[in-house]
């Protein structure tokens, strides 16, 4: 029995653990076994007092899943509007020339200027790595980017030229 | 894309260098603007020692998105919570 989750338990993070605490109030009428009354509002921190099973989730970002064998930026059926289908996708484990990123078509981009940077910095060009990894952070933005739609209004100055 | 076709647009023929590449470049894309998500879910146990609020992080996490604990009383929905900020006055507990 578990509620308020997201008010009541905090996670900290070392190393390769994750802590996790439930924060117990705790007010000002309630005494300790010692006598000892706390100021309102003391939050104080616990171990988990209660079994959750599947009670923890986390969410995170990996690298599986990079080379896969069908080419995930076009659909598998396009007959009409409301009826398409996405590829079926199966990750590769032994990556070979044939296999597909995984990756939208910018980001397959970016890839490209990620392995010229590379190379350019085996061959010892310095200037035209930096030339091709900022090519490559700017297509990782607007890969990023062109998931969000977003509209700005400013108000007009009371001094703005009209 | 094909690894071929990068191969073909960097002008190269070495296939296992340009993977490796390959790997390194979604390393940098997962831990700045990560683009796939995965999801792993464990128990929460009742504490019973020192060590038992501690939990495993998956091995392969390049960057953590988001920590949720299962509210059973709300229609079983798990809700995000917060990091603690700085640190706790016990760094090590020997005796809970």
């Amino acid at each position: 029995m578990s509620s308020q989750t997201n008010t009541q338990y905090i996670y900290q993070i070392k190393n390769n653990k994750l802590f996790l605490w439930k924060i117990r109030s705790i007010g000002d009428s309630v005494p300790t076994t010692s006598g000892e009354i706390t100021s309102s509002g003391t939050n104080r921190v616990i171990y988990p007092p209660e079994d959750i099973t599947n009670g923890l989730r986390i969410e995170y970002a990996s690298l599986d899943s990079l080379f896969v064998d069908n080419d995930p930026n076009s659909l598998s059926s396009d007959s009409s509007e409301t009826s398409w289908g996405n590829p079926t996708l199966t990750e590769e484990s032994t990556p070979s020339e044939t296999s597909h990123l995984n990756l939208s078509r910018t980001l397959s981009l970016a890839m490209v200027d990620y392995v010229k940077a590379m190379m350019s910095d085996q061959s010892g060009d310095l200037e035209r790595r930096e030339i091709y990894m900022r090519d490559f952070y700017k297509k990782v933005g607007d890969d990023k980017s062109n998931t969000y739609r977003v509209s700005l209004s400013f108000p007009a100055s009371p001094y703005a030229v009209r | 894309m094909t690894v071929l076709e990068i191969m073909e647009r960097v002008g190269t023929t070495d296939t296992e260098l340009v993977i490796a590449y390959l790997k390194d470049a979604y390393t940098v894309v997962q831990s700045n603007a990560p683009k796939t998500h995965r999801v792993k879910k464990q128990d929460i146990t009742k504490a019973t020692s020192g060590t038992s609020n501690q939990y495993n992080i998956p091995a392969d996490m390049v960057n953590l998105v988001s920590v949720s604990v299962l509210d059973t009383e709300d229609d079983d929905k798990y809700k995000g919570i917060s990091r603690l900020a700085g640190n706790l006055i016990v760094s090590e507990d020997t005796s809970p």
